[in-house]
């Protein structure tokens, strides 16, 4: 099986911290994309497998974006979205909030990374899951 | 490889609820059915007992009553009063009679009867038993044959019913006695017969279980319980082949998995480890048990809550236990390579392999291999570190010009989209930015500047979205202006590396490509001269202090671990220049003192913590400008020297000795060092420090041109090199040949 690159996208409204997160996912070889424009940021999430979204962020947090950020995903396109988030409490309810996981220890790039890697391989197992779902029912007989 | 012993899974013997054992049973049963025997028997017994005591009695009844019939004949033939009367006294002298009644006529009229007695009624002929008495009655026959009446004599049974008691009471306890002797004869033969062997039987199963000696088990006999015995000894003989055979498997596999020095550990579908494991499993994660336990606690039991890795590896034990061995190639692809396990505060790098073991088309059970690949990652990043600093370094050599050409177009460029991105922006605006963004990351794929190009691709996405005629909104306005202000950022990241890898610091990015020879050249025409072309020349002959000190540099922490310790170099003033004459002699200048550092300066790791200084030496390279010219400093944070002591050892012929000397003497606590650190030290020593010449020889070749080389150690302070322009030397001078230099030590 032959992966094409993974594409994440970070929404933050600090430039310091998309310009970390980037420098460390691009160096895993990760395609990222970033924006401080949680608005705007719905216009791009088109292909990309997991987006990273921080909390609080001004005029909106990021609970409330997330609602809008799916419904811009294409239909039957797989993504997760997770918070990212030093904020304990927060990141508890992420459930709450519909995130289908939650990033700790911002600026911990050691651990960002690692967890995204674990998180994509999600993505690409829901996505294989899927296939081989979709493979058997076209071999059973009938 | 291990496999533990699995707990036991027979019945246990505490059954839930009362329960009795097999002896218990059967004897109730035998208890029951002796006590409904003896109860029978009893009664039959006491019912013949009575019908003999009664039968009887109804015998002397009927001989009285017939006695005193025919006795009572001639009286009533003659109407004798008296001799009736006679013949009833006597039969009322018998004590168990208790009525005697005659009667005459053809009517029965009674004639005669006990006083006390109430009207009676003459009774039919005959014997009868009722009301515990005895009724017999008989006609009065005269002479002619002819009846004259019937006598009765009624007898009492209380006697019979006295006897009948007593028999009864004996009966009882006879029949209980015979009842309570064949039940315990019973219950002693079953219990001999059957239950204690049973029960030898089962104990010995259970020793079996555990794995203990079932010595002394016979079978006597060709009862089935002789045979079952047999039975099991034959099984135990089977079992204790069978495990023999196991052992010696396991014994061969357990050598055979624990010479490839993995951790093994074996799971199934609920993610439950089985018993087998490897040696290997049990060092890498510090417990000696894995039967039963959850393989993903195992490899993420340090995990913290937050994390995804281990609910991600539970999504692929649940992917992979639904697959078929066609599909395992697409899963085992999604599964951890590796694992960071933290064991006793220590973060460990574990290489991941998972093995299928599929049982037709379904997968029945998972291999994991792991590896402690701790040791190898960190050898394997620190050789990756000097491929990617060797890589920086031959493109910094042969683009640094080119490199900085493209620093300034590409401000350029972001400083003018990002101008256009907030302005009105028009078509022909957009045509401009994404010809830009274009050239961007096309440049920037040349320099392998990756980020780069990515933001820049990025923005060309954003704009190749736009049709012509659309108008660019706020917010593809705010992504556009975002992407290339991160632009902006990473071309000034891109620059602050190349300062930063580069040995000549941000001068490299000043400095372009002349011909040494044509430098030499104009150095000797300007040669004596004091004016500002020769000034120039010496200023355009001049190289970065990096570019001397870049060798070195790279070579310290080699040589320190020749001698068994740890060091490191800081360098600061990469770009301070140095003229030529003090160039020429510089690098060997540095090389030697350097060496000093290490061979003389820098402690052994285990003396600097007991000094509580860090294990990693520390050498610092820096140069700074001064109105005299360039000033170097050499310093290490090592134990200090006795200088006069290296330098007398210098002019010895006995340098190797003196040298030893006075590392002794200006640093004692390397004499406390471990006798084979002493040994490795000591050889080194000799052929690091060039036997103590090296210091010296540095000075003259400094005094040489008109430098000069101050020392300042102190104990436990380290050692301090400050190179400078010796009071009156030479201002301007051509360089000494780059051939003649070097030769010191």
């Amino acid at each position: 099986m032959k992966e094409a690159r993974a594409q994440v996208l970070v929404i933050d409204d600090s430039h310091v911290v998309l310009d970390h997160v980037r420098t460390t996912l691009s160096g895993a070889g990760l395609d990222v994309r970033v924006t401080s424009e949680p608005h705007g940021a719905t216009k791009l999430v088109k292909g990309v497998d997991l987006v990273i979204v921080d909390f609080h962020m001004p005029g909106i947090d990021g609970g409330s974006l997330l609602p809008m950020l799916r419904r811009a995903l294409p239909p039957g396109e797989l993504c997760l979205f997770y918070l990212y988030t030093s904020d304990a409490d927060v990141a508890k309810r992420y459930e709450q909030f519909g995130f289908d996981g939650g990033f700790l220890r911002k600026g911990d790039d050691a651990a960002l990374l690692s967890q995204v890697e674990a998180a994509l391989r999600t993505v690409r197992m829901k996505k294989l899951a899927s296939e081989l779902r979709a493979k058997r029912r076209t071999s059973k007989p009938g | 490889m291990d496999v533990e012993s699995p707990p036991s899974k027979m019945v246990s013997d505490e059954s839930k609820g009362f329960s009795l054992s097999i002896g218990a049973k059967l004897w109730l049963g035998m208890v029951l059915v002796v006590g409904a025997a003896a109860t029978f028997l009893f009664f039959e017994l006491a019912a013949r007992e009575r019908e003999a005591l009664v039968g009887s009695k109804v015998r002397v009844a009927d001989t009285v009553a017939e006695l005193f019939a025919s006795g009572v004949a001639a009286p009533l033939d003659f109407d004798d009063e008296d001799a009736m009367g006679t013949e009833m006294a006597r039969v009322r002298k018998n004590p168990e009679v208790e009525r005697v009644g005659v009667w005459v006529g053809e009517d029965l009229r009674l004639r005669a009867a006990s006083p006390k007695d109430p009207p009676w009624p003459a009774p039919p002929d005959g014997t009868r038993v009722s009301g515990g008495r005895v009724e017999a009655v008989r006609a009065v026959v005269g002479r002619s044959d002819k009846r004259l009446g019937s006598v009765a004599v009624v007898f009492s049974l209380a006697a019979e019913d006295k006897a009948y008691e007593a028999a009864r009471t004996r009966l009882v306890w006879l029949c209980a006695l015979l009842a309570l002797t064949t039940a315990t004869v019973l219950g002693v033969f079953t219990r001999l017969s059957i239950v204690r062997p049973l029960e030898r039987l089962a104990s010995a199963v259970r020793r079996l279980e555990r794995g203990e000696s079932t010595a002394g088990l016979t079978a006597n006999g060709t009862d089935e319980v002789a045979r079952l015995t047999r039975a099991f000894l034959s099984m135990r003989e089977a079992v204790v082949d069978r495990e023999a055979r196991l052992g010696d498997l396991n014994l061969r596999l357990r050598e055979l998995l624990d010479s490839m020095r993995q951790g093994i550990l074996v799971f199934g579908e609920d993610r439950k480890l089985d018993a087998v494991h490897s040696r290997a499993a049990e060092t890498i994660f510090g417990r000696d048990t894995f039967r039963g336990a959850d393989v993903v606690d195992v490899l993420y039991g340090h995990a913290e809550d937050w994390m995804v890795e281990p609910s991600a590896f539970r999504d692929w034990c649940d992917l992979a236990f639904q697959c078929t061995p066609e599909d395992w190639e697409d899963v085992s692809l999604l599964a951890p390579a590796e694992i960071v396990f933290t064991k006793d505060g220590e973060a460990r790098a574990l290489s991941l392999e998972l093995c299928p073991v599929f049982s037709g088309d379904s997968l029945e059970r998972v291999m994991a291999l792991v590896s402690d690949d701790s040791e190898k990652r960190l050898l394997k990043e620190e050789a990756e570190e000097g491929a990617r600093a060797v890589s920086a370094m031959r493109r910094l050599i042969a683009t640094s010009e080119v490199f900085a050409t493209f620093l300034e177009r590409t401000r350029e460029r972001v400083k003018r989209c990002s101008e256009l991105v907030r302005g009105p922006f028009a078509e022909s605006d957009r045509a401009e930015v994404f010809r830009a963004m274009h050239t961007i990351k096309g440049e920037s794929h040349s320099l392998d500047l990756d980020e780069l190009a990515n933001l820049a691709h990025q923005a060309e996405e954003v704009l190749a979205s736009l049709s012509p005629s659309t108008e660019l909104g706020a917010d593809e306005s705010a992504i556009l202006a975002d992407g290339i202000d991160a632009l902006g950022g990473a071309v000034d990241a891109a620059e602050k590396r190349f300062i930063e890898l580069s040995p000549t610091g941000a001068a490299a990015l000043r400095r372009t490509t002349v011909d040494r020879d044509d430098v030499d050249k104009l150095l000797s025409l300007t040669e004596g001269k004091q004016d500002e072309l020769a000034t120039l020349a010496e200023r355009l002959a001049s190289r970065p202090f990096g570019e001397y000190a870049l060798a070195i540099s790279e070579r310290v922490p080699r040589l320190a671990a020749s001698q068994g310790k740890l060091a490191s170099v800081e360098q600061i003033g990469s770009s301070v220049l140095i003229p030529p004459r003090l160039g020429g002699a510089l690098s060997s200048v540095l090389v030697h003192l350097v060496r000093n550092c290490i061979a003389h300066g820098i402690e052994m790791p285990d003396v600097r913590i007991a000094h509580d200084k860090p294990e990693l030496g520390s050498i610092r390279l820096s140069c700074e400008e001064s109105p005299e010219g360039p000033r170097v400093v050499v310093e290490d944070d090592g134990a200090g020297f006795d200088e006069s002591a290296v330098t007398k050892a210098a002019h010895s012929s006995e340098g190797a000795a003196a040298e030893g000397a006075a590392s002794e003497d200006t640093n004692p606590e390397k004499s406390k060092a471990s006798k084979t650190g002493q040994k490795r030290k000591k050889k080194s020593a000799d052929l690091l420090s060039g036997r103590g010449v090296g210091l010296s020889a540095a000075r003259d070749m400094l005094n040489a041109i008109g430098y000069q080389m101050t020392v300042d150690s102190r104990p436990q302070a380290g050692t301090r090199f400050v190179l400078k322009r010796a009071p009156g030397g030479l201002e301007t001078s051509a360089p000494p040949s780059r051939r003649s230099t070097g030769k010191i030590g």
